[in-house]
């Protein structure tokens, strides 16, 4: 993806909402919050959990994608049959 | 705790956006922190805390009945001298959007003091922090823990 592209992709994605970024590698970039982030000359920075820090350039993200964050219900299960 | 209520305490915390990092504690203490609420399992009663980067290699295991509280950063007091998870996160959050945005400072309770200059030079993630130095200089973690102020940087007058 061009850096153009890469803004613009970016850009458009209301600002609460969760960033997947899709690299060509096949690895995925998942940002919860936009404040973890810092785009600058075609380069994505990013800070994890833990506090380490990363980054990937523009030119090797294929898709950057939005979603809604999904519940958690389905990775708490109380008990094996369902029921608490 | 049982693990009914382990797991209706835990899931609306989970759920939360943005999420709040989760201390787990015991009888004698903190047992471990959830920070990342997709790397959390609960299955019959037994949480389970992922790997960042190992896949499904669980780096925590803590059973219900280990568990005396769940206790979210932002309900935490602040450290002496040092603004609370919540207080930090709403200046910081409020400066990170601002529009235009104004160059801030964050200081910490060691002296040290890092100034955005430019939007994300300073990168949050729950209880971490990142400032990113000038070229060649590198960066520096911080725990937002450890912060005294945030403050908008007052442009300074010519004489």
């Amino acid at each position: 993806m061009t850096p153009d592209l890469f803004d613009r992709a970016f850009d458009a994605i209301p600002v609460d909402d969760v960033i997947v970024f899709e690299l060509h590698s096949g690895f995925r970039v998942v940002v919860f919050d936009r404040q973890e982030l810092r785009i600058a000359d075609g380069l994505c920075r990013y800070v994890e959990e833990d506090g380490e820090k990363s980054y990937f350039d523009a030119t090797s993200v294929a898709r950057i994608l939005q979603r809604d964050r999904p519940p958690m219900s389905d990775r708490l299960r109380p008990s094996a049959n369902g029921k608490h | 705790m049982t693990a009914t209520e382990l797991h209706d305490r835990l899931e609306p915390l989970l759920d939360r956006h943005p999420f709040v990092p989760v201390r787990v504690d015991g009888e004698s203490g903190p047992i471990l922190t959830i920070s990342n609420p997709y790397r959390t399992d609960l299955f019959e009663g037994t949480l389970t805390v992922l790997h960042k980067d190992e896949g499904r290699r669980p780096v925590a295991v803590v059973k219900a009945e280990q568990v005396r509280r769940l206790l979210p950063y932002d309900e935490l007091p602040a450290e002496p001298g040092c603004l609370s998870y919540r207080e930090f996160h709403a200046l910081f959050r409020a400066l990170y959007r601002a529009t235009p945005f104004r160059p801030f400072v964050v200081e910490l309770i060691d002296g040290r003091r890092f100034v955005s200059a430019a939007q994300g030079q300073i990168g949050v993630n729950g209880r971490f922090a990142v400032y990113d130095g000038e070229p060649g200089v590198g960066s520096v973690t911080f725990q937002v823990a450890a912060v005294s102020r945030v403050a908008v940087v007052q442009p300074v007058e010519a004489a």
